[in-house]
């Protein structure tokens, strides 16, 4: 009686710790080289760093507007990009297809604007710099270790008279 | 094509023609001032089905199938500063006998944003509003957005209010709040009282309504908050609906109180989703005739699914689900309906996606009635879906 509650009770513990292994194992960020950082148009009032609820705000769309009333502008690579994966995982703590989900939930509801995808990273670095009230991510160059980069004109700042 | 469990009826509404002529407005408009922005999307799926048992979406019984399933729409979104903004989509829908394609306005609203502010927002729309209920209700007509072809009976019109559940007139609040580790969405529509066709009365009380008369769903409210944890790994949700129908021609008089309270939970991994939602939904009826006399009734159904995905790749996703329904709590055994469904959706460019799935079900609440008309709803259906859709 007593070894068969042993081995009925060791079972459940061995598929658990499998279990626990797969998971854990599937869910262990990308290992790849990717390493991004946050470009902004030069434009927006912008603190040296953004918190990750902020950026998550930014990404999914809550946040429509900077505090000095530029419209946000999100710009993004594909869904299945080293470094759109890499920038989900690591500033936005999340997965690409969580994301995507929520874009798609906001434009079919009309609640928001799914960012602006571009194909490559240098279109989506030419957009920010481009664009006022722009956000994105590029390839960090090796050694820099800035949180953010500002990139363009500071002429293009239009509206960017609240500083916080 | 009868018009039964259709939306809102396209007759009754100007709607549409103001949504094209506001569409174009907007896009003049945004070419004047950069801080105006104008987005359009779009979809369309078409559907193959072929059952045993009984029929979905057309004569799907038959040998051939039937592909007598469509959704399409044509949205937009045009923003015209940090605070005012205008949605609307759209839609068509054919059904087999349960919806007949006709083009209808799914929602159209201003959508004015008071507070905006780093960790918070605060708005108000105005207009036609998608109704927040569960994770899917708001986006449930889109084949990109649900989580398999045919939705869980947790969105289903087992109970024939489907007219009522998709969008209201009248005005929705909501606002989020982004704490340490989570965002919270808080989304309450206020209906206005509506008329509604005397065919979803029908869905209700059998072929009563065709007899004529007036019937309304009084001040409809809708409420939902709904969380993400840590980035959306976790979402929790609490739905509310409380509305009265009411329903009155020369032979009878009756109301029908409807409440439901509704709790969807998901959890995200990198390669697996769970998600479950479950629902409580109360009935209180009253039924006045000159001829039969008074009765009041009430009855309480149950509904709860769990569903698994896995992605295999970027592109494809296979699912499983088991989907109870609890027709009326104080007879398990008459109104139980059990569908366990397999399925899979591949995305084989940005734009495209084909999914299929397998449908077993033991029960009739997940049959639609309307398709079956004039023979006896068998207890058992299998059921295989197709659908291709393309979206924009």
């Amino acid at each position: 009686m007593l070894a068969l509650f042993k081995r009925s009770n060791q079972a459940p513990f061995r598929a658990i710790a499998l279990l626990v292994a797969f998971l854990s194992a599937t869910s262990a960020l990308a290992a790849d080289e990717a390493d991004p950082q946050l470009i902004l148009n030069a434009g927006v009032a912008a603190p040296p760093s953004l918190s990750a609820n902020t950026l998550r705000a930014i990404f999914s769309g809550r946040m429509q507007t900077w505090p000095d009333g530029t419209p946000v502008k999100v710009f993004v690579l594909p869904e299945n990009h080293p470094l759109h994966k890499r920038f989900c995982l690591t500033y936005l703590r999340t997965f690409p297809y969580v994301l995507k989900n929520h874009w798609d939930q906001l434009t079919f509801t009309g609640a928001g604007m799914a960012p602006e995808e571009v194909a490559t990273t240098y279109q989506l670095h030419q957009k920010v710099k481009a664009t006022p009230g722009a956000i994105g991510y590029a390839n960090r160059v090796p050694g820099n270790t800035e949180p953010l980069k500002l990139l363009g004109n500071f002429d293009t700042q239009t509206k960017g008279k609240t500083r916080f | 094509m009868n018009n039964k469990l259709t939306g809102h009826q396209p007759s009754k509404s100007l709607w549409g023609p103001l949504l094209l002529v506001a569409l174009a407005l907007c896009a003049s408009l945004v070419q004047a001032d950069t801080d105006r922005t104008f987005k359009m999307h779009g979809f369309a799926s078409q559907a193959f089905l072929y059952s045993k048992g009984n029929n979905f979406f057309g004569d799907s019984t038959d040998d051939d199938g039937s592909f007598e399933y469509f959704e399409a729409a044509i949205g937009g979104q045009y923003r015209h500063n940090s605070w005012l903004s205008l949605s609307g989509q759209l839609f068509s829908r054919d059904a087999g006998a349960t919806d007949n394609g006709s083009i209808r306005t799914d929602y159209f609203y201003a959508d004015m944003r008071f507070v905006q502010n780093f960790n918070s927002a605060a708005g108000v729309r105005v207009g036609r509003v998608r109704n927040p209920y569960g994770f899917y209700n708001s986006t449930r007509d889109v084949l990109f957005t649900r989580p398999s072809i045919m939705l869980p009976q947790h969105y289903y019109d087992g109970f024939g209010i489907r007219e009522l559940f998709f969008s209201a007139d009248g005005i929705q609040l909501y606002g989020y709040w982004d704490g340490d580790n989570h965002s919270t969405t808080f989304t309450s529509t206020y209906g206005r009282t509506d008329e509604i066709s005397s065919s979803t009365f029908d869905n209700l009380f059998g072929s009563a309504g065709s007899a004529g008369g007036d019937a309304e769903l009084r001040k409809p409210l809708f409420a939902q908050i709904m969380s993400d944890i840590n980035g959306g790994l976790w979402k929790i949700g609490v739905s509310l609906f409380d509305g009265t129908l009411n329903f009155r021609n020369p032979q009878f008089t009756a109301g029908l109180d409807a409440n439901i309270v509704a709790l969807s939970l998901q959890r995200n991994f990198q390669r697996f989703s769970i998600i479950s939602e479950y629902s409580l939904l109360s009935l209180e009826g009253t039924f006045a005739s000159p001829f039969i006399g008074a009765f009041n009734f009430s009855s309480k159904g149950e509904s709860l699914y769990v569903q698994t995905d896995y992605r295999q790749n970027n592109a494809l996703t296979w699912f499983a689900r088991v989907d109870n329904q609890l027709g009326d709590r104080t007879d398990p055994n008459g109104t139980d309906s059990l569908v366990v469904t397999l399925g899979g959706r591949w995305i084989p460019a940005k734009n495209w996606m084909l999914a299929a799935e397998v449908h077993g079900a033991r029960g009739t609440s997940f049959v639609p009635q309307a398709d079956n008309e004039g023979q006896n709803i068998k207890e058992r259906s299998e059921v295989f879906v197709m659908m291709l859709g393309y979206r924009f």
